[in-house]
């Protein structure tokens, strides 16, 4: 089957194999003090269909991780539902739970810290197996007469197509089969019949161990991932990095899983050795039909192995789509400030770098509406501003942003208790920052000593001097608030006067394409302009 | 294909293919073991029997009644007439093929001593005889691993032949185990070792004769060892003054001199002594190694709630003196039936377990924590591994280099504080023999000639407990190479429980 067969099926597979419905994982470090929680997943929805590998890509700290060890209930979800095969996972626990860990398996970013450098490799690729007391040696009896059956010996009789041992009962003899994942030969089973009337009873005898079953596994386990047999006693100290982030797979492949989250695997790795791992990641998944969730914060290596991407910021996710599609022609202007982080090699390319401002926000308290608001280029602004310039509007921005992130750090019990006393009022330099908010240029520059002498109320009249009178009264209130003591308020006026819907309400996830892709943005509404023309208008100005 | 054939084979199958190295090594120490099987057997009952007293007076006390004593009788009988057969087994460096204790007749001639040797070199012969049968017995072990890894071992190379390699090449931790083996086997070995037995010389003097030559009447007397002690006690300047390394008037040798009241042998005290030290420091540390590394893997794996609640219970029991919660146990328990037990010894060992236990815990609970975050424990529970496992297999291995270098370091914190205690006339009841004692009994008699009796004990607790530090130091810098240098044991360094 071509590659391209391959993909058309994979598409046309009605059922997703996972499903996820407004996950929130929310880590509670606050403890007693009742503190706001981390929200490091806060409403993700997507679905993967069977043999996709979706992409998850994102900066650090955008929840990625969280939510790959969420999907295999590494981390207890705080709110939705991941549905695997329809079930819902997370509210399994004890042996349920256990049985469905087969089915889902996790490859951690650092292999050095996810091997037990203590145990030998194959004790290491062994233990999930010695869990789950591998193989079980569930028998299907293939009786032509339909009669009911039952099993005496070893093993366990299941309905299920993916029997370990099947038993064809014939009129003389019984022919048998093994199921390819159990290294044992046909000889070594012992079947007899005895019948009953309209019942038959199969006794069934293993001539081999488990023990021995399970080490025959891992060592075809380490050829499957491109080790040696003989590497079954050796340490983890004695690999290279990729050789043991192949252990690392060779052993959550243990289980024959369906489904696997890569959690950046080749991220701690060298560049030629990524490749390497990365091909024999791409040769698993079709040898064994494996459905991949792919964490990465390399573009070029998901690119190169997804199949759809998601784009997550902050807990949510942004953009979800075809790879190429996505790469091609970004429609969030997360996605796209992103992209363009891209070095591309084509000397005349026309798309420019988009830089965003400061950093994320603390997923401890995420800002309200969209998410990106406090650092999107394209944030919609309200019609009286509209025609404000470039460099008053990223200082109203700013100041926003510091004034925000001020109301989260004053929450020091010697901060409130200085205030309480009237000792400090918060911000004594505030005329500083406006002047650095609005004038960044002359603030590099030396100041003369006049400049420096000249009193605060000159020297706001200085840095507003730039401002359009409407912007002005509006800061001027600002400072004003500030100097006596009153940020929040100051920040709730800036808000209100320069903030839109970007702010206000949450966006939804707006389709934006025939194949299905979404994107969490505003600006997908019909009454708004899409975030790519604004994004050309104002690269444009520059 | 062949090379998988025969890694594939079980260890038994392993001995089968090559037997050779195996059974010449297991032939020696049988050979090795037989020489001392009188010993061994009697260790071993009188380990049983101390147990089985144990067990048999807690029952007693828990339950009463008249079923217990018929029950214990027949353990009690059971267990006598196999300390008979240990007895009678033959042992080949024991006081009765080496005697050290005779007489001397005026021509010179020693009567009754192994050979007719001098009772000096006598004992000087068994007590080198017996640590050179420890050392090569350890060393044969020590052949033995050697044996299997050449041999044996599928494994070309483990994290631990590193280990190995850096303590071969530790000076200073070398020098402390050699001490410890030193220690411990005089306690081990004491009956053996010590000039005369421990129920000879303190427990049953009045039932021991000794045989001496009397010039007065110039034939052999005979003088039972109460008497004989009393007569050859060390009390100072004026009165008589057995130090190191002479004979008394009846011709006993004494290594270290004697003591003042009742005047036993010093030696002979200090080697039975060095069983109860050790006996109580194993017990305290074993208890409080199972309490600190069980808590620090549970507060490591869970956190939250359990985590608060032992630092809180730690810190309680931290809060308090321990030598005042140790005073306290004496007295309040000194009629109890749990006091009877090894003279106040089981008591006084879990007592010191209970008030050690939480600075070791805070000793592990940092790499409890971290081996906690590594991504393998994780791994083992993405795929359903039981915690109690997880924290076995994935957890405690690298806790229990951590364990054993803070219990080490411990350990010679129990022996001073319960040498403390009985100097303080506390702790191990006489006539149980305990280092402790034997300071404050010599106490008085430090500027006189009679110096020895505190001196000497004294001398042998510093060496001890430094001795164990050092070998803390070096298993330390054997499990972690990176530690070197820095002091990571100094909090567990011996703090000698306040006394």
């Amino acid at each position: 089957m071509s590659e391209e067969l391959l993909t058309e099926s994979r598409q046309t597979t009605a059922e997703p194999l996972v499903e996820v419905n407004g996950l929130k994982t929310y880590y509670d470090t606050g403890g007693m003090l009742g503190s706001q929680p981390v929200k490091a997943v806060d409403g993700v929805d997507f679905s993967i269909a069977r043999g996709e590998t979706l992409g998850l890509v994102g900066e650090s700290g955008c929840g990625k991780t969280t939510l790959g060890r969420t999907l295999v209930q590494l981390e207890t979800a705080t709110d939705g539902e991941v549905l695997f095969d329809g079930r819902d996972v997370t509210t399994l626990s004890g042996s349920e739970l256990k049985k469905w860990r087969r089915n889902a398996q996790i490859v951690f970013q650092d292999p050095e810290s996810s091997l037990n450098s203590r145990m030998t490799v194959g004790e290491i690729i062994r233990e999930p197996l010695d869990v789950h007391g591998w193989p079980n040696f569930t028998v299907a009896v293939d009786d032509p007469q339909d009669r009911s059956v039952s099993l005496s010996g070893d093993g366990t009789l299941t309905d299920d197509d993916q029997a370990d041992i099947t038993v064809a009962v014939g009129d003389d003899d019984q022919t048998v089969a093994v199921r390819e994942g159990i290294p044992m030969d046909e000889s070594a089973v012992k079947v007899s019949t005895t019948e009953r009337g309209s019942s038959v009873t199969v006794s069934l005898s293993v001539g081999v161990s488990k023990s021995r079953l399970r080490r025959a596994r891992v060592r075809e386990l380490l050829k499957t991932v491109g080790l040696q047999e003989e590497h079954y006693y050796r340490y983890p100290h004695q690999f290279s990095g990729g050789q043991r982030q192949r252990v690392g797979i060779a052993r959550s492949l243990a289980l024959e899983p369906e489904f696997v989250v890569l959690d950046e695997p080749v991220s701690a790795l060298d560049v030629s050795v990524q490749a390497k791992v990365l091909n024999l990641l791409e040769d698993l998944q079709e040898q064994f039909g494996l459905t991949y969730l792919f964490i990465a914060h390399d573009l070029s290596v998901v690119r190169h192995i997804c199949d759809r991407v998601a784009v997550m910021y902050l807990g949510h996710i942004m953009e979800i789509g075809e790879t190429e599609e996505l790469f091609q022609n970004p429609k969030n202007p997360y996605t796209y400030s992103l992209l363009s982080a891209i070095p591309d090699p084509d000397p005349e390319t026309t798309r420019e770098r988009v830089t965003l401002r400061g950093t994320p926000p603390s997923p401890r308290n995420p800002p309200s509406g969209c998410p990106f608001s406090t650092r999107c280029p394209v944030k919609i602004r309200p019609t009286e501003y509209r025609d404000i310039d470039e460099q008053t509007w990223e200082g109203i921005e700013l100041l926003g942003d510091i004034l925000r992130n001020r109301e989260q750090q004053s929450v020091g019990v010697r901060e409130r208790a200085k205030r309480l006393l009237g000792l400090e009022t918060g911000f004594d330099d505030i005329v500083d920052v406006v002047e650095e908010v609005f004038m960044p240029e002359t603030v590099e520059t030396e100041q003369s000593a006049a400049e420096r002498s000249m009193a605060d109320d000159e020297r706001l009249e200085a840095a507003l001097s730039d401002v359009p009178a409407t912007v002005k009264t509006h800061i001027e209130t600002a400072v004003e608030l500030i100097e006596a003591g009153d940020e929040s308020q100051a920040h709730q006026l800036l808000t209100d006067e320069f903030g839109s819907v970007c702010e206000h309400e949450s966006p939804e996830h707006h389709p934006v394409s025939d194949t299905g892709r979404a994107s969490y943005c505003h600006r997908h509404r019909s009454e708004y302009d899409e975030p790519e023309p604004v994004f050309d208008s104002h690269l444009d100005h520059d | 294909m062949s090379e998988t054939a025969t890694t594939e084979l079980p260890f038994r199958e392993r001995l089968r293919e090559n037997p050779r190295p195996a059974l010449l090594w297991v032939g020696v120490l049988g050979v090795l073991l037989a020489l001392e099987i009188g010993a061994i057997t009697s260790v071993a009952v009188t380990v049983v029997s101390g147990l089985a007293g144990a067990v048999a007076s807690a029952a007693a006390a828990v339950l009463g009644g008249p079923v217990v004593p018929s029950i214990g009788g027949a353990i009690d009988g059971a267990l006598t007439s196999a300390a008979h057969v240990a007895d009678g087994l033959p042992s080949l460096l024991s006081r009765d093929v080496i005697p050290n204790q005779g007489y001397q007749t005026p021509d010179g001639t020693w009567h009754g001593t192994f050979l007719g040797l001098e009772p000096k070199y006598a004992w000087l012969l068994r007590l080198v005889l017996v640590y050179a049968y420890m050392f090569a017995f350890l060393w044969w072990c020590w052949r033995g691993y050697r044996v299997y890894v050449r041999h044996y071992r599928f494994a070309d190379w483990t994290p631990r032949d590193d280990m190995v390699d850096r303590l071969r090449t530790h000076r200073w931790g070398q020098f402390g185990f050699v001490v410890v083996l030193l220690f411990v086997g005089m306690a081990l070995f004491a009956p053996a070792i010590s000039p005369t037995s421990a129920d000879q010389n303190i427990y049953h003097t009045s039932q021991y004769d000794v045989q001496y030559y009397d010039a007065d009447t110039e034939s052999v007397e005979t003088i039972a060892v109460l008497d004989a002690n009393l007569d050859s006690a060390s009390r100072g300047a004026g009165t008589t003054n057995i130090g190191p390394w002479q004979y008394d008037q009846y011709d006993r040798f004494h290594p270290f001199g004697t003591m003042s009241n009742p005047g036993q042998d010093l030696f002979t005290f200090m080697a039975y002594g060095a069983r109860i030290s050790l006996a109580i420091g194993l017990i305290a540390i074993g208890v409080s190694v199972v309490l600190a590394g069980g808590f620090s893997m549970l507060t490591a794996y869970y956190k939250g709630l359990v985590d608060l609640s032992v630092v809180f219970v730690s810190d309680s029991i931290q809060s308090l003196p321990g030598i005042l919660l140790l005073l306290l146990v004496v007295a309040v328990f000194q009629s109890h039936w749990l006091w009877e037990i090894y003279n106040g010894g089981l008591l006084l060992a879990l007592a010191f377990g209970v008030v050690y236990w939480p600075g070791l815990w805070r000793a592990v609970r940092g790499p409890a924590l971290q081996v906690a975050e590594q991504e393998w424990v994780d791994a083992a529970k993405s795929y359903g591994q039981r915690s109690v496992t997880t924290m076995r297999k994935h957890m405690l291995p690298y806790l229990l280099s951590y364990l054993l270098i803070y219990g080490s370091m411990s350990l010679g914190g129990v022996i001073i504080g319960i040498a403390g205690l009985s100097f303080l006339g506390l702790g191990i009841d006489p006539p149980t023999p305990e280092w402790g004692r034997a300071i404050n009994t010599g106490q008085d008699y430090v500027t006189t000639p009679a110096w020895h009796i505190s001196l000497i004990p004294g001398i042998l607790i510093v060496i001890v407990v430094t001795g164990f530090n050092a070998l803390g130091d070096g298993i330390r810098d054997a499990m972690d190479p990176e530690s070197e240098g820095e002091d990571a044991g100094a909090g567990a360094t011996a703090s000698g429980g306040g006394a």
